[in-house]
């Protein structure tokens, strides 16, 4: 057993490599900021109620310009948002006008709020926004939609279920509707059902008005905080640049290696209780460009109690990403890393290996991460840094993902931090080489620009894929591109 | 009684030499920020505009080195400085401008390089030298310009990589040091536990639980060919087995039964020091106090009510100390790893109905390292049965069984201590701020809390 710290990687931007989103776009500039198919306008539709419409629309021409940080000690955690313009920074503008813009009326808002069964009422909200969208995309489609999510709704989506008195155990709480349907996970899922869609972007009044915060049920009933303006803008415009097609950073090149792609793989159970898992697998190379790949049922093992493939499916969906990325990118990758979400039997082995050679993959290498406990404590206030490498043995190791970053002088978590449990099942490179791959990979997440993020996209990726997944039939096309589902 | 700290020579030298940058910096009508900091660097030049006043924001980073034992190969125009390798990566690391000055703080001489500039080609970094030539490298106010040229914009994100410091790491795992070397397996005709555990009862009040049915098998690390175990196993039909060929078995069924018996054995260690487990949670608690007062072990409160705010002479809930486990093998060695937690109870007994909120609340609080750690060593200690050494008992606090005076060790499992790492990277904990957690306007929501 042993102990190293793993260097922050660095990521590319436009002009120059940095180690933090934010300062590399600010300074730096997106990486694709003088191709030919950067982002330069995006063309941004809205759908929402005239007061959600407003609201996004006025932040929207607001963050135009500069918003200034947040009056925190910590200058590098909440930097200034420097302006979403073609003279700086994203060197991108978004464009939005009247006819990209669909209106809910208030009698369908109130019909909808009405529905009893919390169930139906997410359905029909749902319906009531994709109906908007349809409409938008049968005219000229807009690069993104941003779903202006009414507060009306927001309010009766999640009930209240703060009303509790933790101070009196005797007291009968109110029971709560229990609901199967997740509103967002569905929304998505029927937006891009859509004949010439588009990506969507869901956007909740809390995100442009600080004023409108969402109740929380924590402990001291206090509403949940609320990221600073200049974060809330950061993240957003993230998004809406990536899912335009933009390409904001990418992993730091070094020619000398092989051109790599990585695969997450994830299971999911069916909506239909029927406990089917399936997997779903999400294909990125360096840029960041994600593919979605579905591949068959998986079942549970009676030997590990883990979720596995059979050879054939395992083999099948190999090949079938495979494929994708070489329609895609009109070439084949020298090395393929799959992350799983459980350990790989030697059946999985066989299935992945095969379909490697068949495409003449130099290199494939296979390893499973999962959240563990295993954690390590200084003595002092400060849980370890991000990128502590604690060494098991050969094959298992011990990553910090989360932890105390020198770049923000804080650990900037809420709890203290799980580590990610790395199993190297079948691998050519160093344990130390393929980990410092996943501090990296963590950092492409464009939904977030804070750099710390626990798992890295191919595994989160496949998550999201999955839960979006679940309410798509499995006979129905789906869309193979992330910027779907995220 | 804590030793006094000590300055020593050095030390104060060292003091002298940043008081000499600082000095010089002032001349050159730029600002001087230290950093405070045990290692890494010491301070920022902070370049300012010397006709108006304005600071420009762009800095520079500076190492001092002050004293003369850092002068090698002296002569009169130049001198040899050499560097540790941890000192150069950390320079080298990030995108900051670091520059070192090397100086005599007692003769008023200082002189500094760009490291990164220095040491740019690959050849210089190897040998670590850094040769100072003493007319061009002094450090004074004329050499303004060129630091100018040097300094980068504070805002374009500085980053270093972590500090060379060295510090003690505490693992949670706690390793297993011994196990009975052989268990018994047994043919049973029984294929429910509850007719075993009947039968046992019969024979003993209290019985041993350290044993497994599985597969139409008894698994068990007492004898099966003695009383009480006869009664439901086949004598002749008892193997007396190496415990290591089941627990580095190549079946997983086989490796399952062996984990299954520690954890078996472990419950039984930690009943003895007044320890319950909880199926529902799946964690181990320290159970109530009969008369409900607040019972310590060592100077850490484990069982303890909690008064309600609005009606003092009420308790809302108990709060108990507890901890999750699970058996993990690394390298044919098994460790136990501990996730100290908390279990709340409405009465000492029955489980409080805001157990989910009363946690969740709590880990927010014991974000910080410190809490954790100390639960986690108090757990090591009961495992290690370091409570039971005879002078320790009644920290303990019992008053379960007035016949029972001491509590004898358990003997089947025993634990080492917590695996613990030296390493040679840190944080300075003193130059960071406070925890958010003290601080509520720097709790940073993430992201998911926004867009999902």
């Amino acid at each position: 057993m042993k102990v190293l710290k793993l260097g922050e990687p660095e990521l590319e931007f436009g002009t120059n490599s940095h180690i933090d989103i934010r300062f590399g776009i600010m300074n730096y500039c997106p990486l694709d900021f003088e191709s030919d198919n950067a982002a330069k306008t995006i063309r941004v539709g809205i759908v929402g109620s005239a007061c959600s419409i407003e609201g996004i629309r006025d932040w929207i021409e607001k963050c135009r310009h500069e918003i200034p940080a947040k009056d925190s000690r910590q200058s590098n955690l909440f930097p200034r948002f420097p302006g979403f313009n073609p003279d700086l920074a994203f060197h991108s503008e978004l464009t939005t006008d009247s006819s990209l813009e669909r209106q809910l009326s208030s009698s369908k808002i109130n019909s909808v709020v009405k529905i009893p069964v919390l169930d139906e009422l997410r359905i029909e909200a749902v319906r009531s926004i994709v109906e908007e969208v349809n409409f938008l995309l049968e005219k000229k489609p807009p690069d993104v939609i941003i779903c202006a999510i009414p507060q009306e709704y927001v309010e009766v989506l999640d009930p209240d279920t703060g009303k509790k008195d933790l101070d009196d155990e005797t007291l009968v709480s109110k029971t709560i509707q229990k609901s199967k349907i997740n509103f967002h996970h569905l929304l998505k899922a029927r937006c891009m059902s859509l004949p010439r869609a588009c990506p969507i972007q869901i956007v909740l009044p809390s995100t442009y008005d600080s004023s409108k915060r969402r109740r929380s049920n924590s402990l001291k009933r206090q509403v949940q905080p609320i990221q600073d303006e200049a974060t809330r803008a950061w993240n957003l415009h993230t998004a809406l640049y990536y899912k335009a097609g933009g390409i904001p950073w990418r992993l730091k090149y070094d020619p000398s290696k092989l051109q790599t792609c990585f695969v997450g793989i994830g299971f999911f159970h069916s909506l239909d209780k029927e406990n089917i898992s399936t997997s779903v697998a999400q294909v990125f190379n360096e840029r960041g460009s994600g593919l979605v790949v579905r591949g068959g049922p998986a079942m549970i093992s009676k030997e590990d109690r883990q979720v596995h493939l059979d050879a054939d499916s395992a083999y099948a969906l190999m090949l079938d990403a495979l494929k994708q990325y070489q329609n895609e990118h009109h070439t084949i990758p020298a090395r393929v890393v799959i992350h799983k979400s459980s350990s790989h039997s030697s059946a999985e082995i066989d299935g992945f290996q095969k379909a490697a050679e068949e495409y003449r993959v130099h290199s494939c290498e296979l390893l499973s991460l999962r959240k563990s406990l295993t954690r390590l404590f200084r003595n002092s206030e400060y849980p370890p840094l991000r990128g502590t490498f604690l060494t098991l043995n050969n094959d298992i190791h011990i990553l910090y993902t989360r932890g105390s970053v020198e770049f923000y002088s804080t650990y900037p978590g809420m709890y203290m931090p799980r580590t990610l449990r790395i199993n190297c099942d079948k691998v050519d490179q160093t344990p130390r080489y393929l980990s410092e791959e996943i501090l990296a990979l963590t950092k492409m997440n464009w939904n977030n620009t804070q750099f710390d993020n626990g798992v890295p996209i191919t595994l989160r990726a496949a998550r999201q894929v999955g839960d979006i997944l679940k309410y798509i039939n499995h006979t129905d096309s789906f869309q193979p591109h992330y910027s779907f589902y995220m | 009684m804590a030793k006094r700290k000590q300055i020593g020579m050095s030390e104060i030298t060292g003091e002298k030499g940043i008081a000499l940058i600082h000095r010089i910096v002032l001349q050159m009508g730029f600002a001087w920020n230290p950093t405070n900091m045990d290692a890494g660097i010491d301070g920022y030049i902070e370049l300012r505009d010397s006709e108006t006043g304005e600071v420009s924001n762009c800095i520079l980073q500076v190492q001092s080195k002050a004293g003369d034992s850092y002068f090698l190969s002296e002569d009169e125009n130049s001198f040899v400085f050499q560097c540790k390798n941890r000192d150069l990566e950390y320079w080298l690391a990030g995108n900051a401008p670091v520059i070192l000055v090397v100086s005599r703080p007692d003769k008023d001489e200082a002189y500094w390089i760009s490291v990164k500039d220095y040491f740019s080609s690959p050849s210089a970094r190897k040998n670590r030298r850094i040769t100072f030539d003493k007319k061009n490298d002094r450090f004074e106010r004329d050499c303004r310009h060129r630091l100018m040229r040097l300094a980068i914009p504070k805002n374009n994100g500085l980053y270093l990589s972590s500090l060379p410091q060295e510090e003690t790491i505490t693992s949670n795992l706690l390793p297993l040091v011994s196990i009975p070397e052989r268990y018994f397996k047994s043919k049973t005709k029984f294929r429910d536990p509850i007719q075993v555990w009947e039968i046992l009862r019969d024979s003993d009040s209290d019985p041993d639980g350290e044993w497994l049915l599985h597969n139409g098998f008894i698994y068990c690390f007492h004898d099966l060919t003695f009383e009480p175990w006869r009664n439901f196993c086949e004598p002749e039909n008892t193997d007396n087995l190496r415990t290591t060929d089941l627990s580095n078995s190549e079946r997983p069924s086989d490796r399952h039964a062996f984990v299954k018996l520690l954890n078996l054995c472990l419950t039984q260690l930690l009943y003895r020091q007044g320890i319950r487990y909880s199926k529902l949670k799946e964690l181990y608690y320290f159970k109530a106090s009969t008369d409900l007062t607040a019972r310590k072990v060592g100077s850490k409160t484990v069982f303890k009510g909690y008064t309600s705010k609005k009606n003092e002479s009420r308790i809302a809930y108990y709060r108990h100390q507890a901890l999750e486990v699970q058996f993990l093998q690394i390298e044919s060695k098994w460790y136990l790893e501990l996730t100290p937690s908390y279990y709340f109870t409405h009465d000492g007994f029955k489980l409080s109905k805001y157990y989910e909120e009363r946690l969740s609340g709590i880990k927010l609080l014991e974000r910080q390292n410190k809490t954790h750690l100390s639960h986690l060593i108090m757990w090591s200690k009961i495992l290690q049965q370091s409570y039971l050494s005879s002078a320790k008992q009644q920290s303990l606090q019992f008053e379960d069984d007035p016949t029972e005076d001491t509590i004898k060790p358990y003997s089947f499992l025993q634990f080492g201590p917590l695996v613990t790492f030296e390493v040679d990277f840190g944080i300075s904990d003193s130059s960071w701020l406070p925890l958010p957690a003290k601080d509520n306007e720097e709790v940073n929501s993430r992201q998911k809390r926004l867009f999902d």
